[in-house]
């Protein structure tokens, strides 16, 4: 196997991965710094392909209190409320970042605007009391990533662009992170890099569902890995659902989300009969509400047989303008046109998609993890979001907390060693990652991912009940035994029909855990719903659910209380300005 | 055109597998469904009838530019790629021009971010820019950034690089993609390297080795026109020139006059 020594493994190449290089390498030049990529470098993974944009407080009527407000409201208060407030802190940092470091340029107020013409223009999102989501038009995530990936090109940064992670290397007392085991996807072969650290930054597992918004390659790789490795996770049981996916047939863009600021600006949603369904849920807000209730409103729609054909729901911008509708939307204009749908005119089927883990890899404030070497960042970690994230807190929090984690990796590497690797652990990764090249005959691994994405839609996603999770648990337990027997043909050069198996290996594994953190939630929260258990119950949930694997491989569930350090639930917002 | 199903045959050309055997078109019958795109159809074959067949994508919403290949002999992402587009009963694919392919349709695109690096792509702010505390009030759409803004958006996909036949032919050649990177930061007035960046594109390989055929421009799935670009960036170059030899002269002008310095 071939061995590469690095100072700093980052396992991710989107805008956590990326930042992190980019801090890492700043704090200190000499750091050696690796960088894993599934894909190409920025241009796989999810921040790549924000639409709406990144929330920040830099109208001087905004304020931190009225954004971290909005976020743990949102997260109906299982956030980590420290982390919360550092994204909300440093979010404005890393605009002006962006912008006036990297080269990155955002949308402007025009001289109709309610600011100074040349202000950077911040459009409204749902969920928030203050117009604060920056933006380039509604394709942000092409400017932030190709910006940061001419940085990165520009850096001594080592990349290793589609390799994956397949699993973390321990030390032999296996209580230190050591490096981990790569495949070199394109060769086919694996690779061993002993690290000082390791950051993960993967991106989540959302693919897991039949219908899903994140790039194809994602698989929760970062969080099993983690998980694999003896790492504490929580709140698994958050799987936000985005509540408008294009529905497009067969064709890989169903899925595919069409942004918030369509609901933002207006935008109706309306059942199979033509009615506003919204209204039933809730009367306030109506579409403006948060992700959460607008995803289960849909889907509850199209269970109770109010959906469209095609078991969806409609979105309808129509009312708001042709003309502005393309003009402020056009690049959801443009995809939906791509697939014969005229979204400025008529009514688009829209349906509720798999679109983003708040649970994840337990991070305190330094980004680092129980295992000693080991940070996350971004949407492998948990605790920022809670039981829902706001639009537009996803960038930035890749973005906040990649360039954090780059800082304080860069001062945690000045003095720690390079760990020994168990040599144990290495043999049986790498047996047990090769073995489905040298069977000849045994399971398919595209039948298994069809297989789960129908299991987890049913069974762990929108609703969710105690029967049907448990009963997921023990369907799970059977696929990850047929999992371990899949065969592929035994090209190793980009033979996607193995990264296939490893990917839903992978997904299989996170699926348990979200189907035992969600069976242990007995109360409904957020974009965690249970129909067994229809309430939020304050008195007995204001808590977080922990997993972890004790010594001899047993999977432990325990709950602990939130720290409920800077605001309570029933501490009043404050005052929205006028 | 059609939203029906119907037969078509694809061709893919697909990479030698050891160096005696040379990389051919094989045939893969397929049914389309309604909307279905070049992508839709490589994950149907790979699944179902050969799955040693290598591509790429990774966003399937034509965002993040990896899976472009040529269709029909056009370039074009294979997401935004639909086949009711190809009234034929053949539709052939095969790897971008100008680049070491990895496997079938998946290429190695380091050469071209390599002629990407030649006009110093990477923002570099100028000394205020900096020091700035906060992000700048700039006018969007107005004095130089007229020309930055329709030229913003570009995804690194290549399929500038691999249509123009310039690339093909010069190896110093930065190409449309870098070029119209170039002009977006020539034009940004908060970035610190507008001469230096003006000098690359501005020497023998550089703007001048663009022959307007205009094939970038047809075929940007972000509907970008490199070609206004470069033409754009020429008369920057030029102006620069004119004003660097017209300020002596001014000079001695003024002192001639006794007009004042400009401020």
């Amino acid at each position: 196997m071939n061995e590469l020594q690095t100072d700093l493994l980052i396992i991710g190449g989107g805008g956590a991965g990326v930042m992190a290089a980019l801090h890492a390498t700043e704090a200190n030049p000499d750091l050696d710094v690796t960088l894993v990529v599934k894909g190409l470098v920025a241009q796989s993974g999810c921040t790549r392909m924000v639409q709406g944009g990144y929330n920040a407080v830099i109208d001087p009527r905004d304020s931190f209190d009225l954004h971290f407000h909005d976020t743990v409201k949102g997260g109906e208060y299982v956030n980590d409320q420290e982390l919360a407030w550092i994204l909300v802190n440093e979010a404005p940092k890393r605009i002006v970042e962006l912008e006036n470091r990297y080269g990155c340029f955002f949308d402007r107020y025009s001289s109709q605007g309610s600011r100074a013409e040349g202000v950077i223009h911040q459009k409204p999102f749902a969920g928030q009391s203050f117009d604060r989501t920056v933006h380039r038009g509604d394709l942000t995530g092409i400017e932030i990533m190709t910006r940061l990936k001419e940085q990165l090109l520009a850096r001594d940064v080592r990349r290793l662009e589609e390799h994956r992670g397949i699993d973390l290397v321990l030390t032999p007392r296996g209580d230190e992170v050591a490096g981990a085991i790569l495949l070199d996807m394109r060769r086919g072969e694996l690779v061993l890099a002993r690290a000082r650290a390791v950051l993960i930054a993967t991106g989540g597992s959302a693919t897991m569902y039949k219908i899903a918004a994140p790039s194809l390659e994602k698989s929760g790789d970062g969080v099993a890995m983690a998980w694999r490795a003896g790492v504490r996770l929580m709140d698994m049981e958050m799987m936000q659902f985005h509540p408008t996916g294009l529905l497009a047939g067969k064709s890989r863009l169903t899925g595919s989300v069409l942004e918030e600021g369509l609901r933002g600006a207006g935008g109706y949603l309306k059942n199979g009969e033509g009615e506003r369904y919204m209204a039933r849920y809730d009367p306030q807000r109506l579409e403006r509400s948060t992700r959460d209730v607008v995803s289960r409103s849909s889907f509850m729609e199209i269970s109770a047989g109010r959906g469209s054909a095609n078991d969806g729901v409609w979105i309808d911008v129509s009312h708001l303008g042709a003309e502005s509708v393309e003009q402020k939307f056009p690049g959801m204009v443009e995809r939906c046109r791509s697939v014969g749908f005229d979204l400025a005119r008529v009514p688009v089927e829209v349906s509720p998609t798999a679109h983003f883990h708040m649970g994840g890899i337990r991070i305190d404030a330094e980004c680092r993890s129980n295992l000693e070497g080991l940070f996350a960042a971004g949407e492998d970690s948990s605790g920022v979001h809670g039981a829902n994230r706001l639009g537009g807190n996803g960038v930035a929090e890749s973005i906040v907390f990649g360039a954090r984690a780059g800082d304080i990796i860069a001062r945690y590497l000045t003095d720690r060693g390079l760990p020994d690797a168990s040599v144990e652990t290495i043999k049986r990764v790498a047996h047990d990652a090769q073995a489905p090249l040298s069977r000849t005959s045994g399971e398919d691994a595209y039948a298994l991912r069809d297989r789960l994405g129908e299991l987890t839609w049913k069974q762990v996603g929108l609703v969710r009940d105690g029967a049907a999770l448990r009963d997921a648990i023990v369907q799970l337990e059977e696929m990850r035994a047929r999992a371990s027997e899949i065969a592929v043909n035994p090209n190793r050069p980009l033979n996607l029909e193995w990264q296939a198996a490893l990917d839903v290996q992978n997904l299989i594994e996170v699926a348990d855990l979200i189907a035992r953190a969600a069976n242990t939630r007995e109360e409904s929260r957020g974009s965690h719903y249970r129909s067994d258990f229809p309430n939020i119950d304050n008195e007995n949930w204001l808590r977080n659910v922990y997993l972890m694997r004790n010594p001899v491989g047993a999977i432990q569930v325990t709950t602990e209380p939130v720290k409920l350090s800077r605001v309570q639930p029933a501490q009043p917002a404050p005052v929205t300005p006028g | 055109m059609s939203l029906e199903s119907r037969a078509v045959t694809f061709r893919i050309l697909r990479s030698a597998t050891t160096p005696a055997v040379k990389a051919e078109y094989r045939s893969y019958p397929v049914h389309t469904f309604p909307r279905m795109s070049v992508l839709d159809a490589l994950f149907q074959i790979q699944r179902e009838q050969d799955r040693t067949l290598a591509f790429r994508c990774s966003c399937r919403i034509g965002m993040c530019g990896t899976c472009a290949v040529i269709v029909n002999g056009r370039e074009g992402l294979a997401c935004q790629t639909l086949l009711e587009r190809f009234d034929g009963e053949e539709v052939t694919v095969r790897p971008l021009n100008h680049l070491p392919v990895v496997k079938d349709l998946a290429m190695d695109m380091e050469p071209f971010f390599e002629r990407y690096k030649a006009v110093r792509p990477h923002f570099v702010p100028g000394t205020s820019t900096a020091a700035a505390p906060e992000t700048l009030v700039i006018e969007q759409g107005k004095g130089k950034r007229r020309w930055v803004d329709p030229a913003m958006g570009c995804i690194n996909c290549g399929i500038c690089m691999s249509s123009c036949s310039e690339v093909g032919l010069n190896a110093s050649f930065p190409g449309p993609m870098a070029l119209n990177r170039a002009l977006t930061l020539v034009n940004d007035e908060r970035d610190g390297a507008r001469a230096e960046r003006l000098e690359l594109v501005g020497d023998e390989n550089g703007v001048w080795k663009c022959h307007q055929m205009m094939s970038c421009t047809a075929s940007c799935p972000r509907h970008l026109s490199p070609t206004r670009a470069i033409r754009q960036l020429r008369q920057e170059f030029v102006g620069e020139q004119q004003s660097a030899l017209v300020a002596p002269i001014k000079w001695v002008a003024r002192k001639l006059t006794g007009a004042p310095d400009p401020a």
